[in-house]
């Protein structure tokens, strides 16, 4: 921030999302938005870098010159078990979503683009959409469940002016790929096209968040929901 | 008789009022330090106006309290020679009060809750304790490519580090 390296620590809660505070100027910064809501540093928003949430197995086989953070031992004890996600599901919230539209620990993924938000139950799209193939703040744009059936990534489907559609072949271990309903030519999971005569090239990423619904529904006021 | 023994009830009650006025004041104050730590209190709803009321208090706690503490500790002081031991009694916990809430300005339990990462070491893909099926966030940058396992994340919930030059803050 402004040429400045800040160094961040948890330091409280607010609805069930929580709050860090950076070393350098004691500011206090929402996590879920990097914003920063009281202090000197108030109003300014941090930069959200290339990230996903993906298997380990799915990250590897991508990225197999990656680094991978080292566990601290003397913690190992009150890291989180494998169940975790179960066990997180059945916890209360502070907060709600209105009446009659999800259940508050749904977990979604979360799309703000031009200005239109937009929430899809993950839940849905493992067992119904694996390619959902939806238009969000006019962009045509696609969610993409991966060969391992957990992770999903949102593309826009906008090339060169053209608007691509996708369909999945069904996942079959490594023989996983996209079709593009045009040419059939076959693209990956990164997004990117494996051949026919636009080999190589990729769809641009948007950022997407995976969040529970409550805390997903209070930062982003109108958003709406994909029905399936 | 009858006047000793009222001079030594009056005595014993000297400057009994000062230091109870002085007792409530270190409750008010003890009341408004604690008031950032009642409202960020996990499992509760925070309201966005007393949030930013709590973070507030927390960014200049340390002058308003400290301050606070001299306006009873000083006065408790002055008036402690006069006292009679009723109110030397209500005195020391006024005094004692005031100066625990002046204290908490310098300790916020909720960032001693879970232990900070520190500085982040990596292993290679081959020497990683984690299994295919474990969920990772992936930061990606010009490149270089660093996974941090959900299961440590959930607990220390902040790794600073750099990647690719780039000084970052992964969150979960």
């Amino acid at each position: 921030m402004d040429g400045r390296e800040l160094h961040f620590h948890l330091a409280g809660i607010n609805n069930q999302n929580f709050l860090m505070r950076d070393e350098e100027t004691g500011s206090y910064w929402q996590q879920i938005t990097g914003t920063a809501i009281a202090g000197r540093l108030k109003g300014r928003k941090l930069t959200l870098v290339p990230q996903d949430e993906l298997t380990f197995g799915l990250w590897k086989k991508e990225q197999p010159t990656g680094t991978v953070l080292a566990p601290l031992p003397r913690y190992a004890a009150k890291y989180e078990k494998a169940t975790w996600e179960t066990e997180y599901a059945k916890l209360p919230t502070v907060i709600h979503g209105p009446k009659g539209t999800l259940p508050d620990r749904e977990t979604i993924i979360g799309i703000v683009n031009n200005g239109e938000a937009k929430a899809y139950p993950i839940a849905n799209l493992t067992a119904q959409s694996p390619v959902l193939l939806d238009v969000v703040g006019n962009q045509p744009v696609m969610l993409v469940v991966g060969p391992d059936g957990k992770s999903v990534r949102v593309f826009s489907r906008e090339v060169g002016g053209r608007t691509l559609d996708f369909y999945s072949r069904g996942n079959s271990g490594d023989s996983w790929t996209l079709l593009y309903t045009a040419t059939l030519g076959e693209w990956g999971f990164d997004g990117c096209a494996l051949s026919g005569d636009v080999k190589g090239q990729c769809l641009t990423r948007i950022d997407a968040l995976k969040d529970y619904w409550f805390d997903w529904q209070n930062y982003h006021r109108h958003t709406s929901i994909y029905r399936h | 008789m009858v006047t000793v023994g009222q001079n030594r009830v009056a005595k014993r009650l000297d400057k009994l009022g000062a230091a109870f006025c002085l007792l409530v004041a270190s409750l008010a104050m003890f009341a408004l330090a604690a008031y950032p730590m009642y409202v960020i209190r996990p499992f509760r709803e925070q309201d966005p106006a007393a949030l930013q009321r709590a973070l507030w208090m927390l960014l200049h706690d340390k002058p308003i309290l400290s301050g606070l503490f001299c306006l009873i500790a000083i006065p408790a002081i002055l008036v402690w020679r006069r006292s009679g031991w009723v109110a030397k009694l209500i005195l020391t916990p006024a005094v004692v009060i005031s100066l625990l809430a002046a204290m908490s300005a310098w300790i916020n339990p909720y960032e001693h809750m879970f232990h900070p990462f520190g500085a982040p070491q990596y292993t290679s893909i081959e020497h990683a304790s984690l299994d295919a099926n474990d969920m990772v966030i992936a930061v990606t940058l010009g490149g270089e490519s660093r996974a941090y396992g959900i299961r440590e994340m959930g607990y220390h919930h902040i790794v600073n580090d750099r990647l690719h030059q780039l000084p970052i803050v992964v969150t979960y």
